[in-house]
């Protein structure tokens, strides 16, 4: 598939020619090349399993493709496809939690630490492992917006436009998730 | 040691992957979009076959409305002249059910977006019920409208 057509042309104009001809097959192509590592990490990191996250994954994409009119263009297109991810993935934890009694902190029970330790879903770093178990201990919205600030270097304004939570409510997040990591560590 | 440290300035999150999952998740996701045929196949001229058919609709829509506003016009200046209950008949005629129209549609189209927007072109023209299902069937031009 020749797509090197498609590489330079802005996000904007990429969705805006995909919905005016209909939404063509190569155009799509582009967006989920654009976007897929992107998206998968995101989900990935929320959702710990590869499995669950691939699951959603394709979703977001399938979503992205039926909503792709619903676009307005005053926003980043990022913004568009990241809050689509956010909340399939949200979605999926709540379903999730109705099947396994989980309380509100995602990992009560220690499902996902466990999944970690078994070495299935990490690929052997040590300390990168421990964080993702350090994270697991925090509320649910710290452990979201340190994802999406310390590993994917999202701006607040951008979070907040994905979460629909406030700049301030997620700085004040932050600023704990990283005071409870540096505990966890036994960081000065 | 800080907390930057802990990713070696990489931002390495420490989650495994399968080997090739990024190369092979655009085909996935593409299998799994409403499209039940490859553009360039069988996909294509159906698609012909539809935009003609909406094109057809389109015009006697227009031509029947045209029609209409033009029998109103003259009932509102000749009222006299025209019996309302030969206007009724004719506006009962030419009015189809709904539901009908949306069972002959939805089992010619592949793909739903198309239905769509070939019913909100139906609906809003009073066309005859018959001349549809040629249509349908023959993609021929529809009856010649006297004026």
């Amino acid at each position: 598939m020749i797509l090197e057509a498609f590489k330079t042309i802005s996000d904007h104009e990429l969705m805006s020619t995909f919905v005016k001809e209909q939404k063509p097959e190569r155009l799509f192509c582009e967006l989920i090349a654009r976007y897929k590592v992107k998206v998968y990490w995101q989900i990935r990191r929320i959702l710990i399993q590869h499995d669950d996250a691939d699951d959603v994954c394709q979703i977001v994409f399938i979503k992205l493709w039926q909503n792709a009119e619903s676009f307005q263009f005053n926003s980043a297109l990022s913004s568009f496809i990241y809050r689509i991810a956010y909340n399939e993935s949200i979605t999926f934890l709540k379903q999730k939690k109705r099947f396994q009694s989980f309380n509100d902190l995602l990992d009560a029970d220690g499902h996902y630490a466990k999944s970690i330790d078994s070495g299935m879903e990490m690929d052997g770093d040590q300390i990168a492992a421990q964080l993702q178990k350090a994270l697991l201990t925090l509320p649910e919205k710290q452990r979201l917006v340190f994802n999406y600030k310390y590993f994917e270097d999202l701006q607040y304004d951008e979070i907040s436009e994905i979460t629909g939570t406030s700049v301030g409510a997620l700085k004040s997040s932050y600023h704990y998730a990283v005071e409870k990591i540096k505990k966890y560590f036994n960081f000065d | 040691m800080n907390i930057e440290d802990l990713n070696s300035g990489m931002k390495h999150n420490g989650f495994k992957v399968p080997e090739n999952y990024f190369e092979h998740l655009d085909e996935r996701v593409l299998q799994q979009l409403p499209r039940k045929h490859k553009p360039g196949t069988l996909f294509l001229p159906l698609m012909k076959k539809m935009s003609i058919a909406a094109a057809i609709f389109l015009a006697s829509g227009i031509a029947v409305f045209l029609y209409q506003q033009n029998k109103q016009n003259t009932l509102s200046i000749d009222n006299a002249n025209i019996a309302e209950t030969e206007y009724q008949e004719f506006q009962n005629n030419i009015e189809i059910n709904d539901d009908e129209l949306t069972e002959v549609l939805s089992n010619q189209f592949v793909d739903s977006l198309y239905k769509a927007e070939v019913l909100s072109v139906s609906q809003s023209s009073d066309s005859k019920t018959n001349e549809l299902e040629s249509v349908e069937e023959e993609y021929s031009p529809l009856y010649e409208i006297e004026i």
